[in-house]
């Protein structure tokens, strides 16, 4: 071709093979350098002792556990179901069905807060029978589960789904003809051979609940030994004790990264196995 | 021993099958799609069909009428299907003896060995699917589906996906197993060859239905029907109408010649297909006169292809004056690779053909169906 395009060429190739690196480390260099500062500030041997031994960040340690873990529970024995209808039955209404679960992936935490609160509150719509029958949810520990399970069951449905539809129905049918029944197809083929997307599925689940924040705190309050989890914690103590509010936000962080380094190890086991499969 | 007589709509599919089949192998042949693969599936309790009845061994297992319908894990029936789908997290002894649930350890032990050495897998029990070759895995999901002993086996294309050579050994281990064990064996395949070799009795399937179930000699001599002939090789089917016939011969006249074959109970006048396969067809040279054998039903013509397939030459031959070039008369001719040379096919254009009366079969035109 022409002269000119010839001498453009080299650089343009320059470009092509540099290009992507400059936004990309631009990117990278956002997403690291507030970690490696919340690291760099919160990681004093001193002050983690210190917080950790504060009655307010172990209530709120104790109290993110136990709900956090209420709500995999929760998710596992009610999300299991369901995440196996939609993997394998067809249904009217099913496509509907699939974006009511999907929607609180990407509905704000506050709304789905605000909306528990006028569903379940006192006054609410369920509520106000809950209320006759004695029981009253909103502003107590079991609000804080129903606020983790709502945003964080999605994501164990998600992932389990993904799982049982990667185990072929030939292996359920060949163990049905072996004898077995459904139901202990279940439990020997099924269950076992997608355990590894049900782990997942419990870990992002059990990470969402414990970072859970916009959704509690609307509907069941900032309340110490009662509601306060530990992000909200965070926004308590950022005002009085910074170190305090470091120290978990580090704890958190750890969490965080443990559960997604898990979450490679299992995925590649899982990769492994399904590739060795045939 | 297994009755069945089904309907079953699948989307646009509909499935209408009735078929009887004693203790013997019965091949199922048809292309995909013809419902080979969903009657073994409603056999075996993985499909419900919408009407109809389904007995094995006397024992009723569907019946619409009577809202009987036996779920798969209570029929008893053994089921492989082309990938074998082995349990991947199991071994291959752990698989042998999945189900054998009921039995005590020490008794299921002794089978899944009894069957890992029947299957000639013996030291292979440790081993999981992953690290099993092809024809390992198929003998193992054939061992599995033994293991309860059941007396109907059901096997969907079980060894589509294997080397001929493999393919072959399995299948007359099948044939020996079958007559060891007096089993009820329904084989699917898409492969003529197959279902030949292996089938005592051939079910050829076409569009959901069995046009005809028959011994294999049967099938292979005379097809009920153009379909049957065509879908199980018999790809000469000449168009033709009864011109004489006795108690000695029937004479039909098809566009381009007339031929002389066995007697059928057809008049003069019928309108009938005359069958004949492309490996009964007897190619001479037309500068010697024709053997004894080899006199009866002479058409002269050219070779107008030639395609050589291992040990088999395929040629097509144009009979003369055939179809003024528009339209030509084709008969397919399948030659042994070593005919081919000792004739010297290749170097001859002009030949003839004998149709022995023998090899034709003439079969009643039907009814232009669309």
């Amino acid at each position: 071709m022409s002269n000119g395009l010839s001498i453009l060429k080299p650089f343009g190739e320059r470009f092509q093979t540099a290009g992507p690196w400059i936004p990309a480390a631009f990117l990278l260099a956002f997403l690291v350098i507030p970690i490696l500062a919340l690291v760099l500030r919160g990681a004093g041997g001193e002050a983690i002792r210190t917080a950790l031994a504060s009655p307010v960040v172990r209530e709120a340690l104790a109290l993110s556990l136990v709900t956090s873990l209420a709500t995999v529970f929760l998710a596992v024995s009610f999300g299991m179901p369901l995440a196996y209808l939609l993997s394998r039955r067809d249904f009217q209404g099913k496509a509907l069905v699939e974006s009511m679960v999907d929607l609180p992936l990407v509905l704000p935490p506050v709304v789905a807060g605000v909306a528990l609160l006028v569903a379940f509150g006192r006054t609410g719509l369920a509520g106000q029978l809950l209320d006759v029958m004695g029981v009253r949810i909103g502003f107590n520990t079991a609000a804080v589960v129903m606020a983790q399970t709502f945003v964080a069951t999605p994501f164990f449905v998600r992932s389990a789904r993904a799982g049982f539809t990667s185990v072929s129905r030939h292996l359920e049918d060949a163990s049905k003809t072996l004898g077995v029944s459904p139901f202990g197809t279940f439990l020997r083929i099924t269950l076992p051979l997608s355990a590894p997307s049900l782990l997942a599925g419990m870990a992002m689940a059990w990470a969402r609940a414990l970072g859970e924040f916009g959704a509690t705190i609307m509907f069941a309050g900032n309340l110490a030994g009662k509601t306060r989890t530990l992000p909200l914690a965070i926004l308590t103590s950022m005002e009085e004790d910074l170190d305090a509010a470091l120290t978990v936000s580090l704890l958190l962080l750890a969490v965080s990264f443990g559960v997604l380094v898990a979450f490679h190890l299992v995925g590649s086991r899982g990769g492994a196995d399904a590739a060795a499969r045939y | 021993m297994l009755q069945l007589d089904i309907e079953l709509q699948v989307g646009d599919f509909r499935l209408d099958v009735i078929l009887e089949a004693g203790r013997e192998l019965i091949s199922l042949f048809g292309y995909s799609g013809s419902g080979k693969t969903l009657t073994l599936e409603a056999i075996a309790g993985l499909r419900k069909p919408d009407r109809g009845h389904i007995s094995i061994d006397g024992d009723t297992v569907f019946d619409s009428a009577k809202k009987i319908d036996v779920p798969a894990h209570r029929r008893g029936i053994g089921y492989l299907i082309q990938d074998g789908a082995l349990f991947p997290h199991l071994t291959a002894a752990q698989n042998v003896g999945y189900g054998l649930g009921r039995a005590s350890r020490s008794d299921r032990d002794a089978r899944v060995l009894e069957l890992l050495d029947l299957l000639d897998l013996a030291g292979l029990g440790d081993r999981y699917p992953a690290t099993l070759s092809g024809g390992q895995k198929q003998r193992v999901a054939l061992a599995r589906a033994l293991a309860p002993k059941p007396r109907t086996l059901l096997l969907d294309e079980p060894f589509a996906a294997l080397d001929a050579s493999i393919r072959e050994t399995l299948g007359s281990e099948l044939l020996k197993l079958r007559e060891e064990l007096d089993l009820t064996v329904l084989f699917v395949t898409h492969q003529l060859s197959e279902a030949f070799s292996l089938g005592e009795r051939i079910a050829v399937f076409d569009g959901g239905a069995i046009l005809q179930a028959d011994s294999n000699q049967t099938i292979y001599r005379s097809p009920k029907s153009r379909r049957v002939a065509l879908l199980t090789g018999a790809a000469n089917v000449l168009d033709g109408v009864v011109e004489e016939s006795s108690e000695k011969e029937l004479k039909v006249r098809t566009r381009d010649f007339a031929v002389l074959t066995n007697p059928y109970p057809f008049s003069k006048g019928d309108r009938v297909h005359v069958c004949i396969r492309p490996e009964s067809v007897l190619l001479i040279r037309k500068d010697r006169r024709p053997s004894r054998n080899s006199r009866e039903n002479n058409v002269s013509g050219i070779i107008v292809n030639r395609k050589a397939r291992g040990s088999l030459y395929t040629l097509q031959f144009q009979v003369d004056g055939s179809g003024e070039g528009s339209d030509p008369t084709i008969l397919q001719i399948d030659l042994p690779a070593r005919v081919y040379g000792v004739m010297r096919v290749g170097e001859h254009r002009e030949w003839a053909v004998s149709l022995r009366r023998d090899s034709l079969h003439v079969i009643r035109a039907e009814q232009p169906c669309v």
